[in-house]
């Protein structure tokens, strides 16, 4: 069966009911979307499937067929940041940065569905169903927020970028 | 993970054809509860029956509303009555938008009190070919049937309330669903039990339409369930906090008047 993986067209091998997160991660090497509790229940592996944020380790393969998914790998290089990206960078929001690829996901959906400045609560609804186990939350939500109002870009060049410019 | 036969019907008619008499079929709506136990062994399909094309996500909404069992909780919570329509609109945004109304009501989802509180009926088939029945009767029943639609009328008021779930549980600590309908309040309560289904309240529904206060018919909710101890809370609690849940919906439906 095909899928459209960030823009390029695969074919995948996996029987029907393989979820998707095991297609990504194992048969096509995009390991952006990370194999959390595999349950559903942490939103480490959120991908976009046709522009909607979805567990890829829920779905199975078989019921997308010719589907558009996005992957965190989609989002931005460390020389060119997404602008969801550069807000976490700005507002510390990563640490460990295991959940950050799916409240990246989830937070570039949101803000192209509202398609303006967001409230706290309305972040905090539509990240309800991602765990984070270092940040607290309070800087997710505040880049989320900054990103809505696209205010990044105020931060001096972090080590990354820094790093890959160089190379 | 064993060979297991796919099948993906393109209508409701090859769905039903497909499904028999369900023996031996696994049926894949959105997945969400599914394919975590085929990933982990926990399931093992010998025939998958993937419903995502199968054309039963029609919404129909006139005096009756139709409500095909693929749709998801996501477009019903859009358009349903209360009680259903927060019932419908579970924390999860993701899985919200994936689950269907087929698989929660088969996994003690939210949809089933406020389902009994609307008088909603099941259509269904499997054995002995298609039928439609009260929600209830189809949540007590056995053998395996799929899930067609469901059918409901829009009542003049409702309100649901939970017991905030633990995340990730496909069931609630409680749950209270309640409904004006033209022939009185009903009332169907879910969570007070693990693995059990939600039931109506008849001796609550009996004692305020003879008058009863919201707070003295709710204390009858514990003749109608026996609440039990399971990894999410205690009898005691749930026998606590019920009839205080009950009441609430009933005096938020007073005041819907
Ligand atoms: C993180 C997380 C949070 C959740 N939160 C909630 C919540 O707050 N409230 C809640 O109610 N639920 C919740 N759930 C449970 C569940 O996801 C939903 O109840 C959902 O609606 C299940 O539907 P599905 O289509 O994905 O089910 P599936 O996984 O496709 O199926 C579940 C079961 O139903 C059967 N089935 C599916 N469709 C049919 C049909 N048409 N006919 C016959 N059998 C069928 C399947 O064979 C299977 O046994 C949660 C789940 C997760 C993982
Ligand atoms: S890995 Fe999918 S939600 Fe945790
Ligand atoms: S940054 Fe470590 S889990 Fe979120």
């Amino acid at each position: 069966m095909k899928l459209v993986v960030n823009g390029k067209e695969r074919l995948v091998a996996a029987g029907p009911l393989t979820p998707l997160l095991h297609v990504l991660r194992e048969e096509l090497g995009l390991v952006g979307a990370k194999a959390g509790c595999q349950h559903g229940s942490c939103g480490t592996c959120t991908v976009l499937i046709d522009g909607e944020p979805r567990r890829s380790c829920l779905t199975p393969v078989g019921a997308i067929e010719g589907a558009s998914i996005t992957t965190a790998e989609a989002l931005g290089d460390p020389a060119n940041l997404s602008v969801v990206q550069a807000a976490f960078d700005e507002h510390y929001a990563a640490q460990c940065g295991f959940c950050t690829p799916g409240m990246l996901l989830a937070a570039t959906a949101l803000i192209e569905r509202k398609g303006g400045a967001l409230e706290r609560d309305e972040v905090v609804e539509a990240l309800g169903g991602h765990y984070c186990r270092c940040t607290g939350y309070v800087k997710i939500v505040d880049a989320v927020v900054a990103a809505s109002r696209g205010e990044t870009g105020t931060r001096a060049p972090s080590t990354l970028e820094i790093r890959a410019a160089g190379s | 993970m064993t060979t297991v036969e796919v099948t993906v019907p393109t209508s409701p008619g090859e769905a039903a054809e497909l499904f028999g008499d369900g023996v031996a079929v696994t049926v894949v709506g959105g997945g969400t509860i599914v394919v975590p136990l085929v990933t982990h062994g926990q399931l093992h399909p010998v025939h998958a029956l993937m419903l995502h094309a199968s054309g039963l996500d029609e919404l129909v909404d006139g005096d009756t509303l139709t409500v095909g069992a693929t749709v998801t909780l996501a477009r019903l919570a859009e358009i349903a009555p209360e009680p259903l329509a927060t019932a419908a609109r579970i924390p999860d945004l993701e899985i919200r938008g994936q689950g269907t109304v087929g698989g929660n009501l088969h996994t003690g989802g939210d949809l089933q009190p406020a389902l009994i509180a609307l008088g909603a009926c099941v259509r269904s088939v499997g054995a002995g070919g298609e039928r439609i029945e009260p929600v209830e009767d189809f949540l007590a029943g056995s053998e395996p049937r799929l899930v067609l639609a469901v059918e409901l009328e829009r009542p003049l008021a409702g309100v649901y309330l939970e017991q905030r779930r633990t995340h990730s549980r496909t069931y609630a600590v409680l749950s209270v669903a309640v409904a004006r309908r033209d022939d009185g309040v009903h009332v169907a309560v879910g969570g007070f039990a693990e693995r059990a289904h939600a039931v109506a309240c008849p001796s609550v529904e009996r004692a305020l339409a003879g008058g009863a206060t919201a707070r003295d018919a709710a204390a009858a909710v514990l003749e109608d369930v026996v609440p039990e101890d399971d990894p999410l809370a205690s009898a005691w609690y749930r026998r606590r906090v019920l009839p205080v849940l009950v009441a609430r919906a009933l005096e938020q439906l007073e005041e819907s008047r």
